[in-house]
């Protein structure tokens, strides 16, 4: 069952590296991702390699899958920061640590809204397809219409370490063997996670990439649905977001609660940067204004 | 059988006096006991802002704090031994609209609960759900295995319908909501959750599908696993207690399969010693390894 304690399932947090099963090894690599990646430039991830390498040499996983066998065998209730197949080791402000277990192939190609290192573990190698992203790909502005291009494959084996390239790339992990990887990743940057049909190569739908995004969409609707004027100003913060989603959520609650409030939010997202919400906020004013 | 309660009442009371009285005046080890508290969850029910100023607050947050895994939840409050939390039910127009994603409960999938737990309709018609009930003790626990399921009730759940579900006893199927809907549940932690089981159902075949991924036993279970692709022999001791003396079924078998991996010339001997379990579950996994090895 869910925890009821306070938590969020995103793999990183807004706070300071939380260094789950603590090591020096562990602990190195945290403060050399700490000074090296600005999350606000998400390229200086690849600063972090070298570190991450000498971490993967360290036997680190190992030693946190026996700690918590450990853990366990001294308290058989015990739930640790477990994810299905996949054990945390650290949290950082903008970045995540983890082992986890590739088992079953997915049923679509993800892409990856972060930057991402990951390295087999153990004996099996990791094999994957890549695909580059169509030329006008754009993650926020969802396109069905767009194909993954087919870009090669490659194997990693244990000691090398596979640089997600996820602005240009999605990658697609073959799992004849259940493989153990270790994975350095940052926050999302991008707001949505797009699947491709491995058939077809085309877009097939995008979901958003951090939990927090899809619990205010759906607080959003709820609030209009209780419809209560006390909800008018936590629903204005909203429509601040980075998520466009998010945005036109925000914006068709307060809908329900404030005719007034809702035509000076849509009168304004004539110029949202997205140009579905500009669109749609352009659309429901003519319609609107073909009612009064 | 899953309980229906009857009444009503136009009592009012807050979270806070929830928790209160459930942790002042409600023995959770007791069903009746449990039961006895429904026109207090009602009272909680009776509360037009309880969901609004949560909302509101996590609103203003973005979601940063006191959240759950899930955005069809809504985290509430909790006591010694149990929590209240609020579900969300949207209608197939909800889905298909993608204003809310359908992640955590989902429709037309029969399942039972490791815990037990009250629930109260709060806004919109309410889910369709039909209730069966099945014998724990009864079955081994593995995917594809027959069940006898006992058809019981259909109900539909609407504002102020409260019910009782036992812990893996009441097996319930739900159908969307003509329009959104939103219980109340109070969720009985004991300690013996942790340890077991959920199920999902076919009701046609009448058969055992499988687990919740997210359950307790089936993320320490891939550990377990986990394990077995780069332990050493400290790891190795390790699942071998795991093995012999973990309560959960599924655990115990998944820490003889990664001590397997770890040792392949010992994995006869492994399932040899498997086949001794005092759970059908794992010793027939062993006898069938064993026969896979040819041992």
């Amino acid at each position: 069952m869910n925890a009821p304690a306070p938590l969020d399932a995103d793999p990183i947090l807004p706070m300071p590296p939380q260094i789950i099963h603590p090591s020096r090894e562990v602990a190195d690599l945290a403060e050399a991702v700490e000074r090296e990646f600005d999350r606000d430039e998400p390229e200086t991830f690849w600063r972090c390699e070298d570190a991450f390498r000498t971490l993967l040499a360290s036997g680190f996983a190992a030693n946190a899958l026996r700690d918590e066998l450990q853990t366990i065998v001294d308290d058989p209730a015990r739930i640790g920061d477990w994810q299905p197949n996949q054990l945390m080791v650290l949290r950082g402000r903008s970045y995540a640590l983890s082992v986890a277990l590739f088992e079953t192939p997915r049923r679509y190609i993800h892409t990856t809204p972060f930057y991402g290192m990951y390295a087999p573990l153990g004996t099996q190698p990791l094999h994957y397809d890549r695909y580059r992203l169509p030329a006008n790909y754009r993650n926020e502005l969802f396109d069905p219409s767009l194909r993954l291009e087919p870009a090669g494959s490659g194997v990693v084996r244990a000691g090398d370490v596979l640089q997600l390239w996820s602005r240009e790339y999605a990658y697609d992990f073959h799992v004849e063997q259940p493989v153990l990887v270790a994975k350095l990743t940052t926050a999302p940057f991008h707001t949505l996670e797009w699947l491709f049909s491995k058939d077809s190569l085309r877009a097939w739908q995008a979901n958003d990439s951090e939990l927090s995004s899809t619990q205010l969409r759906v607080a959003a609707y709820l609030l209009g649905r209780l419809a209560h004027q006390s909800s008018l100003e936590p629903l204005q913060t909203m429509t601040t977001h980075p998520h466009h989603a998010v945005r036109w959520a925000a914006i068709q609650a307060i809908g329900r609660l404030s005719r007034t409030e809702a035509l000076a939010q849509l009168e304004r997202a004539q110029n949202d940067p997205h140009p579905h919400i500009r669109r749609a906020a352009a659309k429901t004013l003519r319609q609107l204004e073909s009612r009064t | 059988m899953a309980i229906t309660i009857p009444g009503s009442t136009d009592r009012v009371v807050t979270i806070e006096e929830f928790l209160d009285y459930v942790g002042s005046q409600v023995d959770l080890r007791d069903t009746d006991s449990i039961i006895e508290s429904a026109p207090m969850l009602r009272a909680l029910a009776n509360n037009r802002t309880l969901i609004l100023e949560r909302l509101n607050r996590q609103v203003k947050s973005l979601y940063s704090r006191d959240t759950v895994d899930s955005a069809q939840t809504v985290f509430l409050g909790k006591g010694d031994g149990f929590f209240v939390r609020a579900n969300i039910w949207p209608s197939t127009a909800d889905i298909s609209a993608g204003r809310v994603y359908q992640d955590q409960f989902a429709y037309d999938a029969a399942h039972d609960h490791n815990y037990s737990f009250l629930t109260v309709g709060y806004f919109g018609p309410g889910y369709v759900t039909e209730i069966y009930e099945y014998d724990p003790d009864s079955i081994e626990g593995y995917a594809g295995e027959r069940v006898e399921l006992q058809f019981l009730e259909r109900v539909k759940f609407g504002v102020g319908s409260a019910m009782f579900y036992r812990a893996s006893r009441d097996v319930h199927i739900q159908y969307a909501p003509d329009d959104l809907s939103i219980t109340i549940n109070m969720m009985i932690l004991r300690p013996e959750v942790m340890l077991r089981d959920q199920y999902f159902f076919d009701l046609e075949s009448r058969t055992l599908t499988g687990f919740p991924p997210q359950l307790d036993s089936s993320r320490r279970v891939s550990i377990v696993r986990m394990a077995g692709y780069t332990g050493d022999a400290d790891s190795a001791q390790l699942l071998t207690d795991l093995a012999r003396t973990h309560p959960c079924r599924r655990t115990r078998l998944a820490a003889f399969e990664a001590l397997a991996q770890l040792q392949p010339p010992r994995a006869a001997e492994i399932w040899e010693t498997a086949c001794r379990d005092r759970e059908p579950l794992v010793a027939h996994a062993a006898q069938r390894r064993l026969a896979a090895l040819g041992a």
